[in-house]
């Protein structure tokens, strides 16, 4: 296409422009307040300034710019329509009319003086002179230095990367036309099982060194259009380099460096190192010791490495959900002998009866050490949390070192994806309110840089996982303001201490004022207070100003096991975990009391608490309620209450199995679990109970 | 037809320079003259486009909607380029989080159109 052509579409274009901004101007005079035809103008003017400045009319594209500031401010409502203000709008497209004949013609674009004397006129009406003229944003060509250089580049990508139509493939092949890629590798620790893999996200992360002749900011431009939304490190390493050499190679075995580099395969490599000669046997060999000396000496080795051996295989999980069911099976399945043989005329002989009780116990031990297997270090999630915190302080320029402790304490697997969200939650709190930045610890007498501690362990049947930090503390008074200002604290009430921290776990507590990119997103910590609750565990806060935070969670060891208290309503079995359970007491005649407007309750250790009917509550038929019915006293989430059950049954070991993968969440209940009978239990999740009857 | 780039784009003047770059250098041009119409192609050819260049500022439906919409189309994953001015910062940012994958800056010349365009397409 000529250059001819291209100015004839333009002036085309520009001619209608002109017409429909006079047009637009007109009918903006008659109905001042009309959004539509203030935008309408707007966009003419701002086509015209892009359409001009890509076919080089500078002048024109100038003064459309002046002039659709002036119709921005309008727009905004900066500005108010007067017939003045019109009148000098017609005036400028008159003007610019003149322009584009001037330039249709050949000939210059504006006079000068009238050029100015225009612009200056729509000046007046800009609260401020706007930056004006066109530049050359992106691609500026730099002339590369001929010296090899090598730059580290870091990807790690946001999750919805697709999303906005980003490819990595594509940033590495654009990568490779600028150099040699020497080196990549990519972390595939994030893939999930392949069941939960969502197509459409991205888990890979990669890491690569590239040899290049182009400067830092060239390979910058590469990443133009995802530094802002991802994390994208580049490092010059050419000092690590020199003349091509991996200084950090000298301090490698050469295994590790093969195995980087793909030249062997794991297997391979652990095969030929399995072949290498001993020490000992060389020796041997060589006569430097007696074959018995030797003997002595691995012997000592052997002993201390027995005791700290570990050695492990690995399993798919899928495999061990199929075992551990077979096994809740076969305990259920001798749970049943046992519950049949009872029913069966006595004495049954001695033998079966012993054989039985034995056959329980290893069933019992069996399950047990199935459970165990189940059981993973904390240390990964320890581990992924750190690299977290590095990337976000990273980008919130602030320094942080993480002490891990208690890496190798084992929790359920189930668990440690149930509880993992919400560890991150609090951790990367910890780096966005809690560590300040470097500029503030200076000036507070810190060092520059924060700590955070995370730390497990076990003590008595709990998981206990601390998350501490040497940040600004929690600001208590800001706090208990807000939690007024929601209504969740009376004025002038001086709470405790951990009645404060308490409040931070409420809905709508969140202190900051700003949503953060992190640990904001409106997502409260109230979120991870009913996840922990949920798992039947706790979290206590204490903290000191400037001295920092600790958040500790105590959670049981596992997930799938607890004591249940068997209760019978209309006929039906329910489970109500034990641990919930305050005490029990029979319903005789006046127990009950109705109080007016309360309702009817129960007086449990002189405080009278609400009674909740659980064959009302739980929705089921009844064919006339027993009088004389078992009041059982729950510890809720907020308050005590007393559920009146038709019968108490018994305590159980029960193995709670989700309905969630059958049915959809169920209020109130928490699971389902198989009795010894080999009928079906709903296993009661009281907090939710609870808040399904006492909504207010 | 492989490799085609939808431009989106209310200026003749810019069509007709964007076209003219990209054929030059190989590419298949499809030409939408507003958002709407910009919307029917993609549904109609969505699966030769692989690139959208869009003028952010447009009549009867602006960029931003535009992007929006795009997004509720099984072809979302077709990386959007919007063309926005360098006082359009605002603009731009709003492009972005609406899904945008780049964008462009006018005027440009010939070779850092095609510079961008290749981040997206090869």
């Amino acid at each position: 296409m000529e250059q001819e052509e291209f100015l004839q579409i333009y002036f085309a274009e520009a001619e209608e422009l002109t017409q429909s901004l006079e047009k637009s101007l007109m009918a903006l005079e008659d109905s001042p307040q009309d959004e539509n035809i203030v935008n309408e103008a707007f966009r003419a003017a701002h086509t015209m300034k892009s359409s001009a400045a890509m076919v080089g009319f500078h002048q024109i594209s100038e003064f459309t710019h002046t002039l659709e500031n002036v119709l921005e401010r309008l727009r905004n409502k900066n500005l108010v329509v007067t017939r003045g203000l019109i009148s000098l709008l017609l005036e400028a497209n008159d003007f610019l009319k003149q322009m584009i004949e001037n330039a249709s013609q050949g000939k210059g674009e504006g006079e000068p003086k009238k050029f100015e004397e225009m612009k200056g006129k729509l000046g007046r009406f800009l609260g401020l002179e706007a930056p004006v003229g066109v530049e050359e944003k992106i691609g500026t060509v730099v002339s590369p230095p001929q010296k090899d250089r090598y730059y580290k580049i870091v990807m790690n990508f946001k999750r919805n990367l697709f999303d906005t139509g980003q490819d990595p493939l594509m940033l590495l092949l654009e990568l490779e036309e600028l150099g040699e890629i020497m080196k990549i590798e990519a972390d595939l620790s994030q893939l999930p099982v392949f069941e939960s893999l969502n197509p459409y996200e991205l888990y890979i992360s990669w890491k690569l060194i590239i040899k290049t002749k182009e400067v830092l900011s060239k390979i910058e431009d590469v990443f133009i259009f995802v530094k802002e939304d991802n994390t994208i490190q580049i490092e010059d390493v050419t000092h690590r380099f020199g003349k091509g050499i991996d200084a950090e190679a000298a301090h490698k075995l050469l295994g590790e460096i093969l195995l980087e580099e793909g030249l062997v395969l794991e297997s391979d490599l652990d095969k030929a190192l399995q072949n290498q000669k001993k020490l000992g046997e060389i020796l041997v060999e060589q006569e430097k010791i007696t074959p018995k000396e030797l003997e002595k000496a691995l012997d000592i080795q052997e002993e201390s490495r027995i005791h700290f051996r570990r050695s492990t295989i690995r399993v798919d999980t899928e495999k061990l959900d199929k075992l551990m069911n077979l096994v809740e099976e076969i305990t259920t399945g001798i749970s049943r002998l046992n519950v049949g043989l009872g029913l069966e005329p006595q004495p049954l002989s001695i033998h079966l009866q012993e054989t039985i009780e034995n056959l329980d116990k290893i069933g019992r031990e069996l399950q047990e050490q199935v459970m165990r297997v189940r059981l993973f270090p904390i240390e990964g999630t320890f581990n992924r949390f750190q690299r977290m915190i590095r990337d976000l302080a990273y980008k919130q320029g602030k320094k942080v070192k993480v002490i891990i402790s208690g890496g190798d304490t084992e929790l359920d697997k189930d668990l440690i994806e149930h509880v993992g969200d919400s560890l991150k939650h609090l951790v990367l709190n910890c780096v966005d309110h809690g560590i300040e930045s470097p500029d503030e610890r200076r000036r507070k007498g810190k060092t520059e840089e924060g700590l955070i501690e995370l730390r497990a362990f076990q003590k008595g049947g709990k998981i206990f996982i601390e998350i501490r930090d040497d940040g600004r503390g929690i600001n208590k008074k800001a706090l208990i303001e807000k939690a007024v200002n929601q209504g969740l604290l009376k004025e002038g009430v001086t709470p405790t201490k951990d009645e404060v921290y308490q409040l931070m776990f409420e809905p709508g507590m969140s202190t900051t004022k700003a949503v953060t990119d992190t640990s904001g997103r409106g997502v409260g910590l109230d979120v991870v207070k009913t996840k922990i609750d949920q798992l039947n565990g706790s979290i206590t806060v204490s903290s000191e100003k400037d001295k920092g935070t600790i958040f500790t969670i105590a959670i049981p060891l596992t997930l799938a096991i607890m004591d249940g208290m068997k209760v019978e309503v209309a006929e039906e079995v329910f489970i109500i975990p034990t641990r919930y359970i305050l005490g029990c007491f029979q319903a005789k005649e006046g127990v009950i009391k109705t109080i007016e407007a309360r309702g009817e309750t129960v007086n449990f250790r002189g405080e009278y608490l609400p009674l909740v009917r659980l064959n009302r509550a739980l929705g089921i038929d009844t064919h006339g309620f027993s009088k004389d019915g078992i009041v059982v006293v729950v510890d809720g989430e907020r308050k005590r209450m007393g559920l009146l059950v038709d019968d108490v049954l018994g305590e159980q070991q029960v193995v709670i199995k989700s309905l969630d993968k059958h049915f959809r969440r169920v209020p109130g209940i928490a699971g389902a679990t198989i009795l010894g009978d080999g009928s079906v239990s709903l296993v009661l999740d009281i907090y939710g109970l609870e808040k399904l009857l006492f909504k207010n | 037809m492989e490799k085609a780039i939808l431009i989106v784009d209310d200026s003749p003047t810019l069509r007709a320079s964007l076209s003219f770059c990209l054929k030059n250098a190989g590419y298949d041009v499809i030409e939408a003259v507003n958002g709407i119409d910009g919307l029917e192609k993609i549904k109609k050819k969505g699966e030769v486009i692989s690139l959208i260049i869009l003028d952010i500022i447009m009549p009867k439906m602006e960029g931003i909607a535009f992007i929006k919409e795009v997004k509720k189309t099984p072809f979302r994953f077709i990386p959007v380029l919007i063309l926005s001015t360098e006082f359009d910062e605002h603009k731009r940012k709003e492009a972005r989080l609406a899904g945008a994958a780049g964008w462009l800056t006018k005027p440009f010349k010939p070779e850092q159109l095609l510079w961008v365009v290749k981040k997206f397409v090869r």
